[in-house]
């Protein structure tokens, strides 16, 4: 993300003098993106859209005092996760919307795009309808804890390096392969019945946990503590 | 532990291949051992088809909303809400600074901290005697803000007659760092 970092940091210095198509810029840039995460975390599509409005709008309330030590996409990633979260424990409970709710019907013709990568081997998700999997998927990832759906869809959907997890959950570097590699295993198993993979796989070579519960409600807390860059 | 004595390579390992994480000369063994391995090529399958629905899917959603006003939206809103006062923008600089380097920073301010009040007590016992008398006015060092961010504490001092201001920030012995 190099020449993207150059060009943010420009952006983000053009936004801080008061350029308003610059600040669009940055907008126009992340909200896709931004609205994957709020969306895999909220399963909502209101509420994601809220939620990368009002992180635009915190990030354009404070972008004079953005130091540039960190990448703009990390803070904003930072932002975004901790107002679903804040979405996510106003709600209380599970929410109203199921993640397939949000699809329009006519999506279902693209049942049986692929999905899995081929070595030779069929297509696991032949035997099932995009909509089908799409609600498995919303199931699963609702499955998960607050932690590993965060890591995961960061990770996956963002393709944030492990050192830009570490810094945007505020977490160690080896926590973030720890709780990644469980996430996906937790991921894995949930959807193995409906993506053909194989029973029985376990967690072989799992990074040791034994910190991990400790320290990520430490990482939760802490990043509630942060209003400033909420 | 299975797959590990079966093809040699643990699913954390697998995983890591897939993140670019593995050292050279394990990353060359790996992509050889795929070669020869249908089974570990199984495994690293299913790996992949759970990363790729997710972000296929998520993608999907994202892309069917429309989004041609959404910036413009946004950028009205912004410049709707109040502009902070300059201690939530001083605070929110900590925030920023605390988020990602927390000891080197709180460190320096310290020292800074301290530096400041050691070239600023000789000024002040320079000062006349009336100076010195209205320096220990309520008014003539003032703590102009309290500011929080996470667990740490600063105090803003401003000190009129000198045009300074002081932020001083205690070190805490739990302060946490990302790697």
């Amino acid at each position: 993300m190099g020449e993207t970092e150059l060009a943010d940091r420009d952006l983000v210095d053009r936004a801080k003098a008061g350029d308003r198509p610059a600040f669009t810029l940055l907008v126009q840039r992340y909200q896709k993106r931004a609205f994957a995460v709020a969306y895999g975390m909220l399963h909502n599509r209101d509420d994601a859209l809220d939620v990368v409005q009002d992180a635009f709008v915190k990030v354009h309330k404070h972008i004079g005092a953005f130091q540039g030590n960190a990448s703009f996409y990390t803070w904003l990633y930072r932002i975004v996760a901790n107002l679903c979260i804040d979405v996510r424990r106003r709600r209380g409970r599970r929410p109203e919307v199921a993640f397939e709710e949000a699809i329009k019907p006519d999506e279902t013709a693209a049942a049986g795009v692929d999905v899995a990568p081929h070595h030779g081997e069929a297509n696991p998700v032949d035997n099932l309808t995009r909509r089908e999997l799409r609600r498995e998927m919303g199931k699963a990832l609702d499955g998960l804890s607050e932690n590993h759906r965060l890591i995961l869809l960061l990770r996956e959907v963002e393709g944030l390096s492990y050192e830009d997890l570490a810094r945007v959950l505020k977490i160690s570097k080896g926590t973030v392969m720890s709780r990644l590699f469980h996430a996906r295993k937790n991921m894995q198993k949930a959807l193995r019945p409906y993506l053909g993979l194989k029973p029985g796989a376990g967690l072989s070579g799992a990074p040791a946990e034994a910190d991990q519960g400790e320290e990520e409600e430490r990482a939760l807390r802490s990043a509630e503590a942060q209003p400033e860059i909420q | 532990m299975g797959d590990r004595q079966q093809h040699g390579f643990d699913d954390a390992t697998l995983e890591r291949y897939l993140d670019g994480a593995l050292p050279a000369a394990q990353e060359r063994a790996v992509t050889a051992a795929l070669d020869r391995d249908p089974e570990l090529r199984r495994r690293v399958d299913e790996m992949l088809a759970v990363r790729a629905l997710l972000k296929q899917e998520l993608d999907a959603v994202a892309a069917d909303v429309d989004w041609r006003a959404f910036a413009n939206q946004v950028v009205a809103k912004c410049e709707a809400a109040p502009a902070l006062p300059w201690g939530a923008r001083l605070q929110a600089w900590l925030g920023e600074v605390f988020a990602y380097r927390k000891p080197v920073w709180v460190s320096s301010l310290a020292v800074a901290a301290a530096a400041a009040a050691v070239l600023l007590v000789p000024r002040l016992i320079d000062q006349p005697p009336d100076m010195r008398v209205a320096d220990n006015s309520p008014d003539a060092q003032v703590e102009v803000q309290s500011l929080e961010t996470g667990s740490t504490m600063a105090m803003v001092y401003q000190l009129p007659k000198s045009r300074t201001t002081v932020i001083w920030i205690p070190e805490h012995a739990d302060s946490e760092e990302p790697d």
